[in-house]
């Protein structure tokens, strides 16, 4: 490996990490919120503390708001694979007008 | 190693953009961490608060959208044959030139489908300036989501929308064009 490989090869980890961190910020900071002890919306909490997630626990809202979240998003994917493979499946094999948007020619 | 980057583009997905934005809201706020981390660096004199401004929401929007582009482009260097880069190594083409007419070229594709995706869904988001912004500017698409929800002015509303699609139609179609021309000298 050359030195200009080795230095770009530093780059791009270098950036891919910073994006990793960029996408992973927010994140970060709603799990530190959920964990934190404040009863308003900061950064860093004052204390940790686990009283969010006891009370989420005690609520009756907690139950069927989950079984719908899975339900829709289970129902959805499924949809959305059959329908995307067929689709899919079209635009690469369909001989139709317009069949093929990036076809390099 | 790879696999933990690919995490961090699939795991932001499934947080709700209303999440994130808040997230946003924490980050960019007069106290918080970026305008903290500047005035450390001695960029800044004295802390500012980024929340409310257009460059935040830039921000917030750029990291909103980011896996749209990323996952794409992606896909498609991922299928790319190492040998075609190798071969070219071999004929004695520099890695800055290997990269610009093996490399670059093979992945249009991807990235016309990125900016398709992040162009149409950067121009009609909502929820972001919403959150970011406040009601300080007005963007099209949260003009459209107002018109729709507060005023109950459908016929605005579906017109700002045209014009959103119109916009986001004109992007997708144009950088498509760009794309089969610069492709089209490489590879054929």
């Amino acid at each position: 490996m050359t030195a200009t490989e080795r230095v770009s090869l530093a780059l791009v980890w270098i950036l891919a990490a910073a994006s990793a961190a960029f996408l992973m910020a927010p994140l970060l900071v709603t799990v530190a919120v959920s964990f934190g002890s404040s009863a308003v919306f900061t950064l860093p909490p004052p204390a940790w503390s686990t009283r969010w997630y006891e009370r989420l626990w005690a609520s009756r809202d907690l139950w069927p708001a989950l079984w719908t979240s899975l339900r829709v998003a289970g129902i959805a994917t499924a949809l959305a694979l059959v329908l995307g493979t067929l689709c899919a499946i079209a635009v690469v094999r369909g001989r139709f007008p317009g069949a093929r948007p990036w076809s390099p020619s | 190693m790879q696999a933990l980057l690919l995490l961090s583009i699939i795991l932001p997905l499934s947080v709700g953009v209303v999440v994130k934005a808040y997230a946003w809201q924490i980050v960019l706020r007069r106290d918080g961490v970026v305008s903290q981390a500047l005035v450390a660096l001695g960029i800044w004199d004295a802390p500012q608060r980024l929340l409310f401004t257009e460059a935040g929401l830039v921000i917030g929007a750029a990291n909103v959208f980011l896996p749209f582009m990323i996952l794409p482009i992606y896909a498609v260097i991922r299928l790319i044959d190492p040998r075609l880069t190798e071969a070219a190594a071999t004929l004695g083409a520099s890695p800055v030139r290997r990269f610009l007419t093996v490399t670059l070229p093979l992945t249009l594709p991807g990235i016309v489908s990125g900016i398709a995706f992040v162009f149409s869904l950067a121009v009609s988001m909502y929820v972001v300036p919403s959150l970011v912004i406040g009601d300080r500017y007005q963007t099209l698409a949260t003009l459209t989501g107002r018109a729709f929800l507060f005023l109950r002015d459908e016929r605005l509303g579906s017109t700002t929308a045209v014009i959103l699609l119109v916009i986001a139609v004109a992007v997708v179609v144009g950088s498509t064009a760009l794309a089969r021309r610069l492709g089209g000298g490489g590879q054929s």
